[in-house]
This record gives structure tokens, sequence and C-alpha cells, in this order.
């Protein structure tokens, strides 16, 4: 049985994995997702260069008031820009790209391709 | 520029704006306050913000943050120090990015001490941007020289507009090209860079008209496809044409903008427009040959001439323009004073340009 269990998890698990390996896939310069949430320790980490959302992480943080519902942020540094999608209030997307201009249209395609699919995928992890 | 001039630009050409001001030295400085938020409220969110942007170690240009409820909170660093932020109803943070951005280009930010919008224009960038537009705009009157009677007006609705003009003169050709970009003002004005700097590089004298359309609309879509959306797009519509200096004959193509034949056999030819079907349009233009007769002329304009408004909202219309048409005489008193008189005291409605020659 435990073993059983056990599988059950992990094929949940890389259902999430395979959704967010199908993000990068898609959308061309991206180079870094970090799947997260601000109340639990749900935490995927894909791609090559994720060092700079970590970096802005606390940036993320603070940007959430309870009269200010974000949708999604756009930080543009130096370095490139991360883009931060919250799929509801406290989990959310960050997304590193080399694309220095704010591109709504883009994200709100990303946001409406793939908020149902990963709250789904993350809603059956945590069941599970 | 100073720093309520630029505040004033900044609301002028945005609507939605309910805060903005600076975050300086500390220090956050509002402007413009129309927002019913509880001051301390937005106040905490935009300290919290700059505390955490402001780290040199991050490197940090510029954020946006767009909520559920439709508005968005922009913070931009202006130089160390000094930062700008907006907080909109209106949803296009992209163009208000690119507006920002384009006003710094070559001016600094100096603060002054006072919190409230001041009367007055800070026009420096915009005259700076006219000056540039206008280098892109290729100057008619040589073009125009020879023919027996010309008429050309371009009138902006700002300082700068999304209204344009071309010409070329080739061994065999006169190339005239006039066109309505979409927006007026700095939107438009960047989209008519856009597009000048396509048809530079498409054109060619072997083409016929309908061919420089075509290839800048495919132009334009490169470049668009390139870079996803950015938040808007570039469209325009134009009049094409290519005068044959050794037989008086023409040869047009159009998206949107009409012909007309002045003098004996008067004629109005419209053109479909490529707003709303823009790949249907283009894929099935075609190029018109026309002789004109002697005594005979050409007019095109821009729609700013019959969607200008008068004091009571009504639009001139077409049919106020085709009654001074049908008289053959085309000049300032008869189109300009004409449009200027509907205008009265009211604004004017869109950017304009018009064009007439006889041969």
């Amino acid at each position: 049985m435990l073993l059983e269990s056990q599988i059950e998890i992990d094929n949940q698990m890389s259902k999430v994995e395979e959704i967010l390996e199908s993000f990068l896939d898609q959308y061309t310069g991206i180079e870094g997702v970090v799947l997260e949430s601000l109340e639990t320790e749900l935490q995927f980490k894909f791609g090559q260069n994720i060092d700079l959302i970590q970096k802005y992480r606390e940036l993320t943080i603070l940007s959430v008031d309870e009269n200010f519902q974000t949708l999604f942020s756009f930080i543009h540094a130096d370095q490139g820009t991360v883009i931060i999608f919250f799929l509801d209030e406290t989990t959310y997307l960050s997304v590193f790209t080399k694309d220095a201009k704010p591109n709504k249209e883009l994200a709100k395609r990303m946001y409406n391709a793939y908020r149902d699919k990963l709250m789904k995928a993350i809603t059956e992890t945590a069941e599970a | 520029m100073k720093s309520t001039a630029f505040i004033k630009n900044i609301d002028d050409s945005f609507k939605g704006i309910e805060e903005c001001g600076f975050v300086a030295n500390d220090e956050m400085k509002a402007s413009i306050q129309r927002s019913d938020l509880e001051p301390e409220e937005f106040e905490s969110i935009v300290m919290r913000l700059y505390y955490m942007a402001a780290d040199p170690e991050k490197g940090i240009r510029y954020f946006i943050n767009q909520y559920a409820d439709g508005k968005y909170l922009y913070i931009t660093r202006l130089n160390d120090g000094l930062w700008f932020y907006v907080l909109s109803f209106d949803e296009a943070f992209a163009k208000l990015h690119f507006y920002i951005q384009f006003l710094l280009s070559d001016e600094a930010i100096e603060m002054d001490d006072s919190k409230e919008t001041v009367p007055g224009e800070d026009h420096d960038s915009i005259l700076a941007a006219q000056r540039i537009q206008h280098m892109l705009f290729e100057n008619l009157t040589p073009l125009l020289k020879d023919f027996k009677d010309t008429y050309f007006w371009y009138s902006p609705k700002n300082t700068i507009g999304g209204d344009f003009y071309w010409g070329k003169e080739t061994a065999k050709h006169k190339w005239f090209v006039i066109g309505d970009c979409t927006g007026h003002g700095v939107e438009g004005a960047l989209a008519t860079v856009s597009v000048l700097s396509i048809l530079n590089q498409v054109f060619d004298d072997k083409l016929k008209p309908h061919w420089l359309i075509k290839n800048i609309h495919y132009s334009l879509n490169d470049i668009q496809k390139q870079k996803l959306e950015e938040g808007y797009g570039i469209g325009t519509e134009m009049m094409v044409i290519r005068y044959n200096k050794a037989d008086g004959s023409l040869d047009y193509a159009g998206t949107g903008l009409p012909l007309y034949v002045i003098g004996e056999n008067f004629k109005y030819f419209k053109t479909k427009s490529a707003h709303y079907e823009p790949e249907r349009v283009v894929k099935f233009i075609r190029s018109r040959h026309l002789k004109l007769e002697s005594g005979q002329g050409i007019f095109t304009h821009s729609d700013g001439i019959i969607d200008q408004f008068d004091e009571s909202s009504a639009k001139y219309k077409r049919k106020r323009l085709l009654q001074t048409l049908k008289t053959g005489k085309i000049n300032t008193e008869t189109i300009e004073a004409n449009v200027r008189a509907w205008q009265g005291k009211m604004d004017q409605t869109d950017d304009i340009v018009a064009l007439y020659f006889s041969h």
C-alpha cells in the first residue's frame, strides 16, 4: 500500500512538472520558471536561469496587499525581466525572460493558457 | 524637464491616472491624488515597494503590478534616489511605459518642490520629437513645382501626429504617399516613424503602388510577429500615387483614403479600409490606372477633414467637402478655411493631411 501511495504522489507531482516543462517549451526566450506559494512549501523550479527570480522574491511578496489583489507583475532589472503570475491569492508562477519590454498581451496569454491547468494539478497534488 | 511639467504631460496624455508622483530621498511626493484609497494605505504599499526596488544591488529599472480590479501600479527609476510612480485605472500600461521612456530619452527630470500641478506645458521633448518626425517627411515642394496647380495641407491635431506624407522623384515617376497611422499624438507619431522607415526600405520604382502597400503591410506584420503584441499594434491607411512624367497618367492604390478626380468629369474613388480585415484587403488590393486630361487634377486626404466636429458635435462630413471639390477650386481658402470655420472654437478633432495637384 505504501508503495502504491508513493507512486500516486509521484505521478501527481510529475503532472505539475509536465505542465511547467511544456510552458518553458511553448514560449521562446524564457530561461527559468518557479512555481511557489506564500503559505505552503510548494516550490518547483525549472530552467537554466532562476537566480534572478529568487533575488526578487521579496519584492513579489511585498507587492501583495489585501486591497491590491495582484494579478501579475513585471519586474525589469539590468539582467532581464521577471513576470509573476498569481494563480490565486497565494500561489504564483515567476518567469524569467531576457525580453526588456512589458509585454502585457503575452502575459495575459500565458496566464489564460496555464492558470487553470496548473491550479488543477496543484490541487490534485495537495489532495493526493 | 521640471517634474511638474513632466507630470502634466503624462496626465494630459493618459486617462485614468488616479495617483502619480515621485519618491525622492525616501519621501513620497504626490502630484495628482484623485484616488479614494486611504492615503496611508496607498503610501504604505508604494513605500514598501520603493524600499525593495531602490536597493542598488537589485538593479531594478521599473516594475509594474497589475491588480484584479483592473488598476495597475507602475514604478520606475529616474535616477539614483528618484523614482516615479503611477496608479492608474487605464490598463494600457505598456503605452504609458513607452511614453515615459520617450520623455526621458533626452532629458533628465529636475525636481521642483511644488506638489501641485502647475498650468503650462513643457513642450521641449515634443518639439524635439517633431523635429525628428519632420526629418523623415520628404519635402513635397520640389515634386509639386511642375504641376499646373497644387495644394498641400498637413496639420497634426497635436504638435506631432499619426498622419504622414512622403514623396520621391525618379527618372520616370513622381511618387506621392499620404497616410494615417493608428492614433495621434505621440502614439501616432511613433507609428509614422515605423511606417516611413519601412516605406524607404521597400520602395522600388519598378513596382506598382499596390505592391508598396503590400510590402509595408507585410513588414509591419513581421515586426509585430517578432515582438508578439506589446499592448498595441501599428496600423496605417494610405494612398500611394505614382505619376508618370512622360504622359501625365497615374497609377494609384489605397487603403481607406479616397481619391477624387477634380475638374471635368469629377469622380470620387473610394478605397477599402484596411482597419477591419487588413489581410483580406491587402491580399486583393490592386492599382488603378488613370489618365488625367489637361486641367484635371487629383485630390486625396486623411479622415481628419471630414471627421472635424463643430461646436454642436456635428461632423464636417464628406458631403461638405464634396461641395468644395466639385467647384474645382482647391486651395487654402476653400479647403482649410471651410474646415476651420466649421471647427469654430473646438479643438481639431484628428490629424489632417491633404494633397492636390492638377495636370
